[in-house]
């Protein structure tokens, strides 16, 4: 069982480490401070699940959450939704393809 | 949490404090039938269990002492040739801010029950009888008047603040009200961080000794403890220690009698918290830094323990802790209890003040499986 980590007051939650990749590259190629933590939790449904837990944890000041959108997105949207709601955080019905920041 | 009303069948089934000593304000939306409460050092978790133990008594004058008693708050004392010092409770620092005017009040109760809230409120003088006040004032004697409501009740007590002169008996010139007509006060329980001390291991055991309770207590230390106990036994300890003094046997399954101090620290704690929980059926148990001598290897079997025993026995328990093991202990056997609902809520104060974050046995359970803080 683990034992708590990830204590970053911001932090990106992703699937697997194929994202935390991406984010990496990404970063580095676009010079943007790497001043977050990136946190993969095997798979959409962990990830999902742990958005109450990790928006609350003590000293959080920002989450991110990347997920792949070729499966469903919009049942994805809804359930990232539903674990927010659980906060009192408010996401529109339909995500914003600008993106979206609550 | 999607549902966010308390199970209305436990006595205490969310709570709100306003202005009790060091909380301004807090609301917990939800307690479970065990309730462990995370958080700082100084966040308010052992004033929350404070604020329970004056609700539980009904504002009861011997309560609000205990409670300044334990944080050694005192306002003066009396020095007496014969009895020694007694110290004076500091009843203003009962208030938020330790302001304690005329007006000034605090407020415990259920988060949505208006009928159920406690208030204890700092009266006018003119509210006591003119001959208690008379002999009083004649007297020099700082006096205060708390106003103590809760449902219909209404009751005015006096109380003081100051040193007071040994010459005038400590023993008020009146009756203190505090059993005659006062509501009927909820059982409760209090464990604090250290272990008891024997007189009181003899005192709790003394209460269930003998009664039904007493295989109940047993049962519970047994679910825990590493040797199968079969018996408890008070006797008086060697003289040298003076005769007020005990020692606290047990008899293993082998037949051999041992202290049990000699089973460890541990097993003073399960002894305390299964005496506790027989002794505070149909009420509540509140145990401050619940995990205090427990093996992180028993966290496990420790809250199955509280958890069955609180079911069993419709004990509502609040504990605090900063364990992480705890945490995972408590986590694992709410996932086994089905029925029995463990709740953790962790305080913490920022810029708004003092709030509670609530924790379903669900999240609690992806918190411990991912190893994401909660304390």
């Amino acid at each position: 069982m683990a034992l708590p980590g990830g204590t970053s007051d911001r932090v990106l939650l992703v699937e697997g480490p194929d994202d935390e990749h991406v984010v990496a590259h990404l970063c580095d190629r676009s010079r943007l401070p790497r001043d977050f933590g990136i946190v993969q939790k095997g798979g959409f449904s962990g990830l999902s699940k742990s958005i109450s837990v990790e928006v609350a944890a003590p000293g959080r000041l920002a989450l991110g959450v990347l997920v792949d959108a070729n499966d469903d997105p919009t049942a994805r949207w809804q359930a990232i939704r539903g674990r927010c709601e659980r906060r009192g955080i408010a996401l529109p019905i339909h995500p914003d393809p600008e993106g979206v920041v609550v | 949490m999607s549902d966010n009303t308390g199970d209305a069948s436990l006595h205490v089934p969310s709570l709100r404090i306003e202005g009790f000593r060091g909380i301004d304000s807090l609301t917990i939306n939800r307690l479970g039938r065990v309730t462990l409460l995370a958080g700082r050092n100084g966040t308010g978790k052992t004033t929350v269990l404070d604020a329970v133990r004056v609700l539980a008594n009904r504002g009861r004058l011997s309560t609000l002492t205990a409670v300044l008693d334990r944080s050694e708050e005192y306002a003066g004392r009396v020095v007496d040739g014969e009895t020694g010092v007694t110290e004076i409770p500091d009843f203003e620092a009962l208030f938020h801010g330790r302001q304690a005017r005329t007006g000034t009040s605090f407020t415990i109760g259920p988060a949505r029950d208006a009928h159920a809230q406690l208030v204890v409120e700092v009266a006018s003088t003119d509210e006591m009888p003119e001959e208690w006040m008379s002999r009083l004032g004649k007297l020099a004697i700082d006096t205060q008047v708390l106003r103590v409501a809760f449902s219909q009740f209404e009751e005015f007590v006096p109380v003081f603040g100051g040193d007071l002169d040994a010459r005038w008996s400590w023993k008020p010139p009146y009756r203190i009200p505090d059993d005659d007509g006062w509501p009927k006060a909820l059982r409760a329980e209090m464990l604090g961080p250290g272990l008891l001390n024997n007189l009181a291991l003899d005192r709790r055991w003394g209460e269930i000794a003998l009664t039904e309770q007493e295989p109940v207590a047993l049962r519970a230390l047994n679910l825990a403890a590493s040797h199968r106990i079969g018996g408890v036994a008070v006797v008086a300890a060697d003289a040298r220690f003076g005769s007020l003094s005990r020692r606290v046997l047990v008899k293993l399954e082998d037949g051999e009698r041992v202290p049990l101090r000699s089973l460890g620290d541990g097993a003073v704690r399960l002894f305390e918290v299964a005496v506790a929980m027989a002794g505070a059926s149909g009420g509540l148990l509140l145990i401050d830094e619940a995990e205090n001598g427990i093996h992180h290897s028993l966290q496990h079997e420790y809250w199955r323990l509280v958890l069955r025993a609180a079911a069993d026995n419709n004990i509502q328990v609040i504990a605090t802790t900063h364990g992480w093991d705890c945490i995972r202990g408590f986590a694992s056997a709410s996932r086994e209890n089905n029925d029995v609902e463990g709740v953790v809520v962790r305080l913490e104060r920022d810029d708004g003040g003092l709030r509670a974050v609530e924790y379903s046995e669900e999240e609690l359970e992806t918190a411990t499986g991912q190893g994401i803080e909660v304390r």
